[in-house]
């Protein structure tokens, strides 16, 4: 991320301030100097909070008068002679209520007393915690509340510039006043400034959003795409294309294999990884899905069970049984009308029959109005006299409420004509269900005649073992999942044919789903499945892993995959390239055992450094970010001693390989140590490309193991890394970095061969050129037209082709070609063949 | 593979405009490779196959030789792996033929001393001895021109 000015949302605490650099500490100084300029010059002047942050530092105020730049370099006078005059910052220790009197006097952050109050700093006296000392800091008559650390002395104060002004609610709160945020920048000396402004000037021309247009690399299309979802443009696809083509031979020579993964999962796949509820708002929110079945699979025979998995698999669960009160255009898409033996009975419900068909099936009392207990049993008993009077076998049996859930098969009821058995049909068996229960029901309550059921029933015909499983499965959650039973609870109404049958008197069956029944419930309301777009590739590739049976001799597993995610960032972070909703990550995870893990670290570090060197990238950093103990159990996983051990290898590791790191602590993820990549761009700009993170506790909790020599299993360690970041923001990088001008291998347009005019003979002589470019898949296209030759050459210029092949009558002659580069003017006229080689071999090595 | 039995094939796998059926996409890798999973029964020509080239060393003796191999032709990014364990070399290539594997190379003393490899094609059996740059170049080649 490009830095940009970011304000601490709460209070420094002590120990931060005592970790700012001396730089910080300059800045803030500056803050102090132009309060004091401003104060001056306007004395109704009342600050808020001055600090130093990135790139430099500001001061809130509330002033009457609307300061604009055209103010810049009055105060900036002012600020001048405060420097100049070199006054110590002293430092006074004072009692809250002596801070609080002279705050009253308006004595703070001012020159003198004043009429009204200092009130912003009676506010911020309030955030400061008991005990904690509290200091002023005085410069010639500027008085301000202010915890340090300063500079010495005002003319400490190198060379400063003010830059902008916005507006900011005292405190960060909306609620609260809004003030004028005066920005500006302060360093060492005058030189390091101009650097800094000139790298400004440069990046400003180099703003990748301004190039990519002209380039047409990339799109953003806020109305129709979205915004923050970059669309590449055939020129941006080559440069994606390219660094896919780096990373895929640097992976392949290190030993990863590629996965591909879909760009939804379900929810419990976020629930088991924790990024829900963690990290739901980076999330985009959940799809609900109401599956409505099963699709036609007329076709597709069952053999190739491979190729067309969607047949079984499109069950869901929940899907059909949700509506206990379904709507009415339901059937028609659940099932085919042409499946052999079906026969439809045209009803306001379509409904099946099948010989020896299993159906589920669900009616509800008539207004959803509740059963009582005693009418429970009622419903259950006579559900079970139907099944020992055979007219159907009972498989599973579920009396909510307000509603019953069936599983059963009909029975023979007789031998028809022809030797075929008739079966039960359907509805006679649930029309002799209800108005027996019905009966039993008003008996036992003294009515007559009362409507106990809704006339509609809703069944489902079951076309396979694993969707009676999935129904069944369904049947038994039922009570818990619908919250009508408490998890530590039983449910006496639920009846299956392995449960001891239910003794009324007693009631002590234990009619509870086995515990993995009910954990692999999907979601509350059972009839919604729920899909998230993917954020992160992680859990897929955990899947990956789990979906084979693992043992030591496949480790280390190095899964890699140019992955999609997709994060909601709020719509006024989104920045260009830099800050988007859709991205491609370089991404990959590698499995390993505690042994490996050194080994494959230092890999992954030398694939880093294989790129900086590819990208000439000179200036880079590693941070890594370690746990601090206090946070165990809370921050961080408790894990103490893979904490530590990761955590020696890792400083092992970047202290062998040489590379430059710093080492920050209490700054890690929750599962482990992470290491974030920063890189500055050629012109001194730094980004963070890349993020990699040690996971010692979420392959555990997707049970993922590994058999290990001893016949145990054991949970592997993963890394995550993603050298090349995202396609999003490397390339926004790259833009910059380059300017634009990329090396051969990246440019999209490599090469045009141009000859000198129309001559029908330099274009014969130019062709096989072109020809044998393509063949060998360069990017190369050619301008044979009657255009002036200047014209051709600037057109080519501006486009930023990288290699322009000039061909006159002497080329010709000398079967030569004279090359000119984008980025180097005319090279000179050389023998044709060398030029071809030359041009491959630059792109086969990635040439800088 | 006839052009009725493709056409046949591919309509059954909806892979023709008159049979897709509401949303589903013509030619989705999805799609596309169920069909040659059925098409080629699982034994794809060299370029599509998962496990292109695996190296069998009879003994420890051949490990570096096998390793060169291994080495040159990932190089040239083919899937190559080299498989030695404590099982018999004959056990060892049935497991490469169960995995699928299409080329076999199996490096003896022999075939080490003649800076040779016996090549087997998975579903066509052995194909003798042969000298490893021939074999190396030919499977560069099937690869790249893409062989049936
Ligand atoms: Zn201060
Ligand atoms: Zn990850």
């Amino acid at each position: 991320m490009p830095s940009e000015n970011q304000e601490p949302k709460d209070r420094k605490t002590l120990d931060d301030r005592a970790k700012m650099t001396d730089l910080e500490r300059l800045r803030h100084s500056a803050a102090h100097v132009m309060a004091n300029a401003i104060v001056k010059l306007w004395p109704d002047a009342q600050f808020a909070s001055g600090p130093a942050v990135e790139n430099g530092f500001y001061y809130d105020v509330e002033l009457a008068h609307r300061i604009t730049p055209e103010d810049f370099p009055a105060i900036e006078a002012e600020m001048k002679a405060i420097v100049k005059a070199n006054q110590p910052f002293e430092r006074l220790i004072v009692t809250r209520e002596q801070a609080l009197a002279d705050a009253q006097r308006g004595r703070l952050a001012a020159l003198g007393d004043r009429s009204a109050p200092s009130k912003f700093k009676i506010g911020n006296l309030e955030d400061i915690p008991e005990g904690e000392p509290i200091s002023y800091f005085k410069n010639g008559d500027f008085v301000d509340l202010c915890a340090g650390p300063h500079v010495m002395r005002t003319g400490n104060i190198g060379a400063f510039k003010l830059t902008t002004v916005a507006s900011a609610y005292y405190k960060g709160d909306e609620k609260n006043p809004q003030l004028q945020r005066i920005y500006g920048t302060a360093f060492k000396n005058r030189t390091q400034l101009d650097e800094y402004f000139k790298m400004l000037e440069e990046a400003k021309k180099r703003d990748h959003r301004k190039i990519g247009a002209e380039m047409g690399l990339f799109f953003i299309d806020p109305e129709y795409t979205g915004p923050g979802m970059p669309l590449w443009l055939p020129k941006g696809t080559m440069i994606v294309e390219e660094l896919e083509k780096l990373a895929k031979e640097t992976e392949f020579a290190a030993g990863y294999v590629r996965v591909r993964t879909p760009h939804l999962a379900k929810e419990k796949m976020y629930k088991t990884s924790g990024h829900l509820p963690y990290y739901a708002e980076s999330m985009f929110p959940a799809m609900e899905l109401r599956e409505r079945g099963e699709k036609r699979s007329a076709g597709v025979p069952p053999a190739v069970s491979g190729v067309a998995p969607e047949t079984s698999s499109h069950f869901s669960a929940a899907a059909e049984v949700s509506g206990v009160t379904p709507d009415a255009t339901r059937g028609t898409r659940v099932f085919p009308e042409t499946e052999s033996g079906a026969k439809y009975s045209k009803r306001n419900l379509p409904h099946f029959e099948r010989p020896w068909a299993k159906y589920m099936v669900t009616f509800s009392t008539i207004q959803r109005q509740p059963l009582t207990p005693q009418a429970r049993d009622l419903v259950l008993k006579s559900l079970l006299f139907m099944h020992e009077q055979r007219r159907y076998e009972l498989y599973a049996a579920c009396v909510m409420p307000d509603h019953v859930h069936l599983l059963f098969e009909p029975q023979i009821k007789e031998q028809g004509t022809e030797g075929k058995p008739v079966f039960w049909p359907l509805p006679e068996i649930l029309h002799s269900l209800k108005s027996f229960t019905a009966h039993e029901i008003n008996n036992a309550q003294q009515t007559k005649g009362n409507p106990v059921w809704e006339k509609e029933s809703f069944d489902r015909i079951l076309r396979s073992d694993a969707d009676m499983e999935v129904k069944f499965h369904y049947i038994c959650r039922n009570p818990w999942d619908s919250g009508v039973a408490k998890q530590d609870e039983n449910y006496p109404w639920l009846w299956t044919p392995d449960a001891p049958r239910r003794d009324a008197e007693e009631g002590t069956r234990d009619a509870r789903a086995p515990q993995s029944i009910r954990e692999s419930a999907t979601s509350e309301d059972s009839g919604v499945e729920r899909y998230y777009l993917k954020a992160m590739n992680c859990p897929h590739h955990h899947r990956i892993f789990a979906a084979e049976p693992r043992s030591y001799r496949d480790l280390p597993l190095r899964l890699a995959e140019y992955g999609t995610c997709y994060r909601y960032e709020q719509s006024g972070e989104l920045f260009g390239l830099m800050r988007v909703r859709s991205l491609n990550m370089n991404d990959a995870h590698i499995y390993c055992t505690e042994e490996q893990f050194a080994d494959e670290f230092r890999a992954v570090n030398d694939m880093y450094l294989k790129y900086f060197k590819i990208f000439g990238l000179e200036k880079y950093q590693m941070r890594f970010s370690t746990h601090a103990a206090e946070g165990l159990g809370k921050k961080y996983v408790n894990e103490p001693e893979l904490w530590k051990k990761t955590e020696d290898m890792v400083r092992k590791v970047l202290i062998e390989s040489g590379i430059n790191y710093v080492e920050v602590a209490n700054e890690a993820a929750f599962y482990g140590p992470k290491i974030d990549v920063q890189v500055w761009s050629a012109i001194g700009r730094e980004f963070t490309i890349a993020t990699n993170q040690v996971d010692f506790a979420v392959p555990a909790k997707f049970g993922l193991t590994y058999r290990d020599k001893d016949n145990s299993n054991k949970t592997p360690l993963c890394i995550h890394r993603a050298p090349l970041g995202t396609h999003e923001r490397f390339i926004g990088f790259l833009i910059e970095h380059y300017a634009g001008n990329f090396p051969l291998w990246l440019a999209p347009d490599q090469v045009r061969v141009i000859t000198l005019n129309d001559d029908e003979a330099l274009i014969n002589y130019a062709k096989p050129i072109v020809a044998e470019l393509r063949a060998n898949m360069v990017r190369v296209d050619s301008d044979f037209s009657a255009t002036p030759f200047k014209a051709k050459i600037s057109n080519a210029e501006q486009l930023r082709v990288h290699t322009m092949l000039v061909i006159g009558g002497r080329d010709m002659e000398a079967g030569a070609v004279s090359v000119r580069l984008h980025h180097g003017g005319p090279q000179g006229a050389k023998p044709k063949a060398e030029v071809v080689a030359d041009i491959l071999a630059s792109i086969k090595e990635r040439r800088a | 593979m006839s052009p009725t039995i493709l056409a046949l094939s591919a309509c059954r796998f909806r892979l023709c405009y008159s049979c897709i059926d509401g949303f589903a996409p013509l030619g989705t890798h999805e799609r596309f490779i169920g069909f040659l999973i059925e098409h080629y029964a699982g034994n794809f020509p060299l370029w599509l196959a998962p496990d292109q080239v695996r190296v069998l060393p009879v003994t420890e003796a051949q490990m570096d030789y096998a390793r060169g191999i291994v080495n040159e032709l990932r190089g040239q990014q083919v899937r190559a792996e080299r498989e030695f364990s404590n099982d018999k070399l004959m056990g060892r290539i049935q497991r490469a033929e169960e995995a699928r594997v299409h080329h076999i190379l199996v490096v003896g003393q022999k075939e080490q001393d003649a800076n040779a490899v016996a090549v087997r094609i998975h579903g066509k059996g052995q194909q003798g001895v042969k000298p490893r740059a021939e074999v190396v170049f030919e499977i560069l080649t099937a690869v790249r021109e893409r062989r049936a």
